[in-house]
Parts: C-alpha cells; sequence; structure tokens
C-alpha cells in the first residue's frame, strides 16, 4: 500500500535537529485531496430550513382553489427555491387529485414538486424525519418519474439521493434501499457520462462530469463501508474512476481507484481507511473521530500488512499532535504496527521516532528512568534516524550517572549522525557528545571533538 | 457526525450541479448505442465478483444490477426505430440485448434463481440469432488481476452457447429435490432442528450458498406447518438433529445423479428381524444412503436391500416400512410394509437352493 499522509520521521526530530528536517518534510509526498465543492454551484434548497406549509397563502391556500391554481402555485415556489410553500400546495393538489381520480402528466409534474421540495426540505434540517420517508418522498417522486421520464440524469441523481438518505436514516442496513441508491446515481452518472462523450477532459463540461463521478464514487465509499456486501464496490469503482483520469481530480481517482486493491480486495476496510484518511485531512474533525475510523478500519483489515499500515497511519496522525497522552498514544499505535509488520522500513521508523518522542517527553519532564526505557526499546531494531535513539540513550544515562553507557552511547550517535547528515544538523549530535565526555572528565577528547566541530558552533 | 454533514454537503454541490449546464439528451442512434453500451459494460465489468465466491447478500446486489441493466437495454433497443436506425444499427442493439439477457442468466444462476436464468437464455436466443453462430462465444468467468497505478488485465473464459448452457445446466442441476416426511414430533421440537452437511462446503461457494437457501426453505416450511415439503440440496451426507437432548436424529445422503427416496423423519421405532439373519452375503439394508446396522431399533423410511443375489433370490429392491397397521403391499422389486410403533416386522428372504450356492460362478 501507497504511503499516504505521511510525515517523515524528520519532522519529529524537528524539536531538536533544525530546519533542515524542515524540508525533507516538505518534500514528503503528501496524499492528493478531495476537491472543493464547487463555489459557483447555484444553491438547491434556502439557507434556512422552513418547514412545509400546510396551509399555503391565498389565493391558493384558499379551499375553494381550483387544481391549476394549485399547481401554477406550487410550480411558481417551486421555481422560486421556496421549497415550503411548494411541498405545502403540491400536497394539497395531490390529495385533491387523487380524490378526483386525476393521474397524467401533470399529476406526475406535481408529485415530483411534492418529491422533490420534501426532499430539499429533510437535507437542509438534517436528522430524522418525522413521517414515512419512503411514502411522504420517494414514492411521490418514483411516481412521477413513471410517467414523466424527460431529464433522467436529474430525476435519477435525485432519486439516488433521496433512497440513500432514506438508507442513512434506516441505520444503513436495509440492502434494498442501499441497491437502488447506488442504482440511480450509476444511471444518472451513465447518462452524464453520455452527455459527455465527445467533450475534451479539460472542458468545463467534462468537469461537471468528474465532479459527478467524484459525488458517485464519494458515496460508493460510504455504501461500501457499512454494507453487507462492499465488495460489489470493487468492480464499481473500477469501472467509474476511469472517467475522472486525466482530469482535474486525476490524482483523487487514481487514489479511490488503489483502494480496490487495499488489503487483498477488501472493500469495507478500504473504504473506513479512505474516510479516516480524508477525515485526517479536515481541519475540523475531532482527533478521537478520525481515530474511532481508523479503528474501523483496523478492524476490518484482515492482512497483517494492510492492517499495520493503518495502525501506521494513526501513529503518524497522532505524532502530529504534541501532547504527552498523544505521545503514548502515537508509540501504542505504532508499536501494533511493528508488531505486525515489522520488516516494513517505514514502520519501523515510525515505531522509533514515537519512542523517541516519548523519550524525549520524559527527558524534558526530568523523569531519566523513563527517558532511559523508552530509549532502550527504540533501539532494540533498526531504523532509519536511529542515532537519535541513541542520542536519548547517551543523555539520559549521562543523568543518571552511568558513565559507560552515556559515553558509548553518546559517541555511537554522534559517529552515526555525522555519517549520515552534516552542517546544522550534526551539531546537536556533536555537542551532546561533547557535553557527555566534560561530565565525564574526558576533557582531551571533548576538546578534539570541540575542534573538529568547531565550524558547527559546537561549545 | 461530522461525516453527516459532510455528505449532505458533496449531496447538495452534486444536486446543484445538475442545475448547471442543459443535459444534452441522448438524441442520435449513436448515442443511444453508447448508453446501452455503457449498461453492457457494467455488466461485464461485473463478472469478476462471480469469481470470488460471493454470499448470497453479494450475489444479489450483482444480481440487482444487472436485472436493471437488461431492463434499460431492452428499453434502448426497443425504441431504436423513433431515432431512425438503420438496420446495422438496430441489429447491432439486438446483439448488445441477446448478450446482456446471457449475462443475466448467469447472474440469475448465480443468484440460484434458476428459472428466470432458463427464461432469459430463451430470451437471449429471440432476441438475436448470432448468438446461435458458431463463432459466438459468451463470457463464462472472468478473473481480473492488477496492482495499484497499474492497469487491470481481465481474463475472460469464452464459452459457445451450447458449451455456455451446458455449463449453466450443470448448476441448475446441481441441487436435488429432496422429500421430507415428518411426523411425530412437535412443531416446537421441529423449530429447534439443526441440518448439517459433510463435507463442509467452501465459504461462498455454489454448495454453501444452496445449502443455505435449502436450510432457509426447510426451516420456513417447518414454521408454516408444513409436514412433507420438498426442499432442493446439494449433494453430500446430511445430518438433521433435534435440540440437546432430544431423540431427533436422522442422517441422510443426497446422491449426486439418482432420485433421493423421501427421508421420512418420525420419532417411533421398530425391530426387525430378518430371515436369514444379515450377513456376508446380506442382506444390506440403506436408509436415503446410509446403510442401518442397528435392526432392534430402525427408523421408518424407504429401505433399499443389497443382497448376493446367489444366496438370497427374489429379494426386493425396495422396502418401505410404513407406520401403521395394513395389508402389506409386495411387487417383485418394492415392497410396502405396515408395522405398528414400538413392534416388530419380520423380513423373510428366500434363500437360493444349496446346490445352486454351492456351484456358482
Amino acid at each position: 500500500m501507497a504511503r499516504r499522509g505521511t510525515i517523515r520521521i524528520a519532522t519529529l526530530l524537528l524539536l531538536i535537529l533544525g530546519p533542515v528536517s524542515l524540508a525533507a518534510a516538505a518534500a514528503a509526498p503528501k496524499p492528493p485531496r478531495k476537491p472543493p465543492s464547487p463555489q459557483s454551484a447555484p444553491k438547491t434548497a434556502p439557507r434556512s430550513a422552513p418547514k412545509e406549509e400546510a396551509r399555503p397563502q391565498a389565493p391558493a391556500g384558499d379551499e375553494t382553489a381550483d387544481l391549476a391554481s394549485l399547481r401554477s402555485d406550487a410550480l411558481a415556489a417551486y421555481d422560486a427555491r421556496d421549497y415550503a410553500r411548494a411541498a405545502g400546495v403540491a400536497a394539497r393538489y395531490v390529495e385533491r387529485a387523487r380524490d378526483e381520480g386525476r393521474t397524467g402528466r401533470e399529476f406526475a409534474a406535481v408529485s415530483f414538486i411534492l418529491g422533490h421540495s420534501r426532499y430539499e426540505l429533510q437535507q437542509k434540517s438534517g436528522g430524522r424525519y418525522e413521517g414515512d420517508y419512503r411514502a411522504e418522498i420517494i414514492a411521490p417522486l418514483e411516481e412521477s418519474l413513471r410517467v414523466l421520464q424527460d431529464d433522467p440524469a436529474f430525476k435519477n441523481m435525485l432519486l439516488g439521493g433521496a433512497y440513500y438518505t432514506l438508507w442513512d436514516l434506516g441505520g444503513r442496513s436495509d440492502p434494498d434501499s442501499e441497491s437502488r441508491a447506488h442504482w440511480h446515481l450509476l444511471k444518472s452518472l451513465l447518462i452524464r457520462a453520455n452527455e459527455a462523450r465527445d467533450r475534451p477532459k479539460d472542458s468545463p463540461e467534462y468537469d461537471v462530469f468528474a465532479r459527478h463521478v467524484l459525488l458517485y464514487l464519494d458515496r460508493c465509499l460510504d455504501l461500501a463501508a457499512a454494507s453487507a456486501s462492499p465488495d460489489v464496490y470493487i468492480e464499481r469503482i473500477r469501472a467509474a474512476a476511469p472517467w475522472g483520469f486525466a482530469t482535474a481530480y486525476d490524482a483523487r481517482f487514481w487514489q479511490i481507484e488503489r483502494l480496490t486493491y487495499f488489503d487483498g480486495g477488501n472493500m469495507k476496510a478500504a473504504a473506513l481507511w479512505q474516510r479516516g484518511l480524508d477525515a485526517m485531512q479536515d481541519p475540523k474533525a475531532e482527533v478521537d473521530d478520525v481515530l474511532t475510523l481508523f479503528g474501523q478500519a483496523a478492524e476490518q483489515t484482515r492482512r497483517s500488512k494492510d492492517r499495520a499500515e493503518v495502525y501506521r497511519q494513526m501513529a503518524d496522525f497522532v505524532s502530529t499532535l504534541d501532547t504527552p497522552a498523544r505521545r503514548i498514544q502515537a508509540s501504542d499505535f505504532a508499536r501494533k504496527a511493528f508488531a505486525l509488520d515489522p520488516a516494513s522500513p517505514e514502520i519501523r521508523r515510525q515505531f522509533g521516532s514515537a519512542l523517541h518522542l516519548l523519550s524525549y517527553g520524559s527527558y524534558a519532564s526530568g523523569r531519566f528512568e523513563e527517558a532511559l526505557g523508552q530509549a532502550q526499546e527504540a533501539v532494540t531494531f533498526e531504523w532509519e534516524g536511529m542515532e537519535v535513539a541513541f542520542f536519548d540513550l547517551s543523555r539520559a544515562a549521562a543523568e543518571l550517572g552511568r558513565e559507560s553507557d552515556a559515553l558509548t552511547h553518546g559517541q555511537r550517535a554522534y559517529r552515526m549522525a555525522k555519517g549520515k547528515i552534516a552542517g546544522a544538523a550534526l551539531q546537536p549530535f556533536a555537542q551532546n557528545y561533547v557535553n557527555i565526555l566534560r561530565q565525564f572528565g574526558q576533557d582531551d577528547l571533548a576538546a578534539r571533538v570541540q575542534k573538529d566541530e568547531a565550524a558547527l558552533g559546537v561549545r | 457526525m461530522r461525516g453527516r454533514a459532510r455528505a449532505t454537503l458533496i449531496l447538495c454541490a452534486g444536486l446543484a450541479l445538475t442545475t448547471g449546464p442543459a443535459p444534452r439528451a441522448a438524441e442520435s442512434i449513436d448515442a443511444i448505442l453508447d448508453l446501452a453500451r455503457g449498461y453492457s459494460d457494467l455488466m461485464r465489468a461485473a463478472l469478476p465478483v462471480l469469481g470470488r465466491n460471493p454470499d448470497a447478500a453479494t450475489a444479489w446486489a450483482v444480481l440487482y444490477d444487472a436485472r436493471r441493466c437488461v431492463v434499460e437495454i431492452d428499453r434502448l433497443a426497443a425504441n431504436a426505430s423513433i431515432y431512425g436506425a438503420s438496420p446495422h444499427d438496430r441489429q447491432a442493439l439486438q446483439d448488445l440485448a441477446a448478450g446482456a439477457h446471457l449475462w443475466l442468466a448467469l447472474y440469475e444462476t448465480d443468484g440460484l434463481e434458476f428459472d428466470r436464468a432458463r427464461q432469459e437464455v430463451a430470451r437471449a436466443r429471440a432476441l438475436a440469432e448470432s448468438v446461435e453462430a458458431p463463432e459466438f462465444r459468451v463470457e463464462w468467468t472472468a478473473r481480473a488481476t492488477g496492482e495499484p497505478g497499474k492497469g487491470l488485465v481481465t481474463r475472460y473464459h469464452l464459452l459457445s452457447l451450447p458449451e455456455f448452457e451446458a455449463a449453466l445446466g450443470s448448476v441448475w442441476s446441481r441441487a436435488r429435490p429432496v422429500p421430507f416426511a415428518f411426523s411425530g414430533y412437535r412443531s416446537d421440537e421441529l423449530s429447534a432442528l439443526e441440518m448439517t452437511r459433510s463435507p463442509q462446503a467452501a465459504p461462498g461457494s455454489l454448495d454453501e450458498r444452496l445449502l443455505s437457501r435449502g436450510t432457509a426453505m426447510l426451516r420456513e416450511a417447518l414454521d408454516k406447518g408444513q409436514k412433507a415439503p420438498t426442499v432442493p440440496l446439494p449433494p453430500g451426507i446430511y445430518r438433521l438433529k433435534g435440540h440437546a437432548g432430544s431423540d431427533l436424529d436422522r442422517s441422510f445422503a443426497v446422491p449426486e445423479v439418482s432420485d433421493l427416496d423421501p427421508v421420512v423423519v418420525e420419532r417411533a421405532r421398530f425391530a426387525l428381524k430378518v430371515d436369514p439373519k444379515p450377513g456376508p452375503h446380506g442382506p444390506r439394508l440403506f436408509l436415503n444412503g446410509i446403510e442401518v446396522g442397528d435392526l432392534s431399533a430402525m427408523p421408518y423410511g424407504v429401505y433399499r436391500l443389497k443382497t448376493d443375489e446367489g444366496y438370497l433370490r427374489g429379494a426386493p429392491e425396495v422396502v418401505r416400512f410404513v407406520l401403521g397397521e395394513g395389508i402389506p403391499d409386495k411387487t417383485r422389486t418394492d415392497w410396502t410394509l405396515y408395522v405398528p410403533g414400538g413392534s416388530s416386522a419380520q423380513l423373510s428372504l428366500e434363500r437360493a437352493p444349496l446346490g445352486d450356492r454351492l456351484f456358482r460362478k
């Protein structure tokens, strides 16, 4: 699995190693971000969330108003996106038309206004729907679509959205709502694909289509995360994702397509994993919510390598939050990842750096025994950047008066660092070694090292 | 939770998009063909799912889409004439539709909807003669291989129509109808009935799903109080067991080829005296494919006899032991014997003359 949202160890070492690491962090690959929702897109619903107006204004609200007036009034309110009024008037029209035994295109048109207006009101208000969602929103839309099949892309998109909401409101467990939600969205997409087929991929028309595909894929991930048949989404996503390749959102489409390979084609885990990654990049997201999503993904993941990658990502995410509790959490996640996939250099580095951060925190708080223990664990395996672990080890040992350990590890940290890095990043290692040498009366050697590294500012 | 708000936001954005540029209707036959191909491609793209031993929920989800796709393709094909489609284009649509119906037959079969699958094959034949052509091939299995960032490679196993039908037929006949006859047990005892099969079917395999469906059908029939349901089950050795402490314990075999005798599940037992006593030359008694050795507490049912014809002459092939009293009914190969519960029955077979036995080849 490709690395996602990786924050290099260099970032974690920033605390002691200076600005060189920051550059390395900047070079780290970033996961593609979800494209923003189109700013210019017109709103489909009013800002407020008014209730359906059961008693519309006169003249349409008049008990004696004829069907033609009700229809005109409903249409006018709908065109003005006054969905509360449109729903109220349309409901009266439908009721009276039914009493009179009327059907046909006009009835279908007003039924559509009724269903769509109620849908918009529900979307705006969110939460539970007080009535019978299927009977009051979906049924009028379906009834209308049977007779009036114009603008099928829009109507199927709407119906797909309505079924999705029904599925969501019903606890995300009804396979029938799930299948219908998916089907109508897919049908809408196919019709749109047909319309966009001759357009260049960089055209505005294709861009609109590509965003439709993104919406569809987003829904697929949502559905797959809770579905009893999540693996059907592998083929569904593979069939749709290529439509978005070479568009402005190319990276996001590839990212979603790659998900179909996660954990040997475990789409439920993949969908939860992607949800976690997306939430991780949302600045408004609660940290614990993000971790819950990742935790669910880890639970669903079957292969130890992929599960390890989830834990590694959790560790990576938590390690960016600089509090003692989060540092402990980061090392716990990294330890789990290491236990599952100890051969992964990335995981070793994550675990090592998490232990380093812990050790650093303990040292800074004067808990030198703890700092020593954490640093000792970090040198039980090899990892890129482990010179900092020896650095931690030497400092903690020095504080505890363990001369031999302090000198040995201080020298080792300095030599390892010198073999890899130069300039300002090397300074803390050299300074630490000099300090330890002096502490234990090795002034001559300290002076030699100080002289060798005078250019680094070692004092 | 944030997710909800985000989902709403995305939906609103998506719906807003639909109010953007006016959609172009699929106004040309090219567009119609493209749209039909789009649905057809979706059906084809879903074929690898079948190779992953899908569970019932997954099979149903794929079938749902496939049915919808076929409805759309049929609709487009039916309306082709209003777009002034040339005979060539009309034929292309018919061919697409026929192919889609064949795939649907495959999906219906995987969903254990065998009658519908048969109808889909017939529908494909009716739609286009091209499917009968010797060079025609249809996908039977599909295996997709790939890795992140690389192209997906799908390998198809293609069959001619007769081969395709034969392959479907082997699936359709995989489950064999098993007639049950329950008596002597209370409904609550039957409700607690558990049916197991050996060998255990692989998860998601056809046998596992057939077993799961058969088990559900049996359970439903018993819940409805049916005493003689017939349930399709895949071949194997089965065991019906009641709740702990119950004396309900009955095994039966579902054969690969021949029909199965009714599986009589009856609490009462009877003792059987066989003359001559069962020995190396028989008779051996088999109840629903399982040999019965304990003649002191025999379950009622249909027994098949195996005898050494050189030693025992004129033995029937089948003996039905029926609970109750009645006049025995005997033909040359088939006997029906009535035995009251708890009593014993006598099965007398004629020995071949000693000379025949001594000098038989």
